[in-house]
């Protein structure tokens, strides 16, 4: 039988590394991330556990979903953490650019 | 200090801010090409997932082709400068160790077919995975940006 603490749990542990190998600026994204995926996973794997009962999807079937969600939790923070260093890029060009704009102006 | 050295130091000043913009920018900038690419891609996967309640013999040839696609692909992104968030995604779509695309291919070549609610599932998950990577590549900054 699965438990979804368990599960919860490796998650836990998988953003806390992810947390560390990207920077604790993108900490709070990271665990907020994760945590609204651990809610989505819950219903999933509600129904998920119903379809095993009726016999329309093996045991087996459903741990490879269950790691399948893991690498997609995986995916969504990688995009997450990509976009906000995007965004850092594009405001801090815009600050250089208006800096040195500035400077431009000063030259007589 | 004469106007001669005056200018000359407001021209380094500006060059370094040019420099120290080009070295922080830390991730590579929007391509057309790897986004195409990339919807291109997602839409022949699903297709082909879609067949995986079917021998997988008879499907053998458009996998393999599949897969020679997606490894063109990550190829790409890991080609690119400072693009190792995107090159990992790839990774791990394509990975047959893991569990999305790659991991499914690998199973339905290993049961020979795999069940509708499975695949229904599973397809789920790769088009949000593909959906992941799309979007990143739209959220970089585009070359007519950089200035």
């Amino acid at each position: 039988m699965i438990h979804f603490n368990d599960f919860l749990n490796t998650l836990k542990k998988n953003l806390g590394e992810l947390a560390k190998e990207y920077g604790s600026q993108y900490k709070d994204a990271i665990i907020k991330d994760g945590t609204d995926f651990a809610l989505q996973t819950h219903v999933k794997l509600d129904e998920w556990l119903q379809m095993v009962v009726k016999g329309q999807l093996t045991k087996d079937d459903l741990e490879y979903l269950l790691e399948g969600q893991k690498d997609l939790m995986r995916m969504e923070t990688l995009k997450n953490t990509g976009l906000a260093i995007a965004q850092k890029d594009k405001l801090q060009r815009a600050m250089l650019e208006t800096v040195a704009g500035s400077i431009f102006k000063m030259v007589p | 200090m004469n106007n001669l050295a005056k200018w000359y130091s407001y021209l380094g000043i500006a060059v370094l801010l040019f420099s120290l913009s080009g070295c922080s920018n830390s991730i590579s900038l929007f391509s057309e090409q790897a986004y195409q690419q990339d919807i291109t891609l997602k839409v022949e996967s699903l297709a082909l997932m879609n067949k995986a309640d079917e021998p997988f013999k008879s499907h053998e040839k458009e996998v393999t082709e599949l897969n020679k696609n997606l490894d063109e692909a990550y190829e790409y992104a890991k080609g690119r400068p400072e693009n190792d968030i995107t090159t990992l995604q790839w990774k791990i779509m394509i990975s047959p160790d893991r569990h999305l695309l790659g991991g499914f291919l690998k199973r339905w070549k290993d049961k020979s077919s795999l069940s509708p609610f499975f695949i229904k599932e599973a397809r789920d998950q790769v088009s949000r995975a593909f959906d992941t990577i799309i979007e990143l590549e739209s959220g970089k900054m585009k070359p007519g940006e950089v200035k």
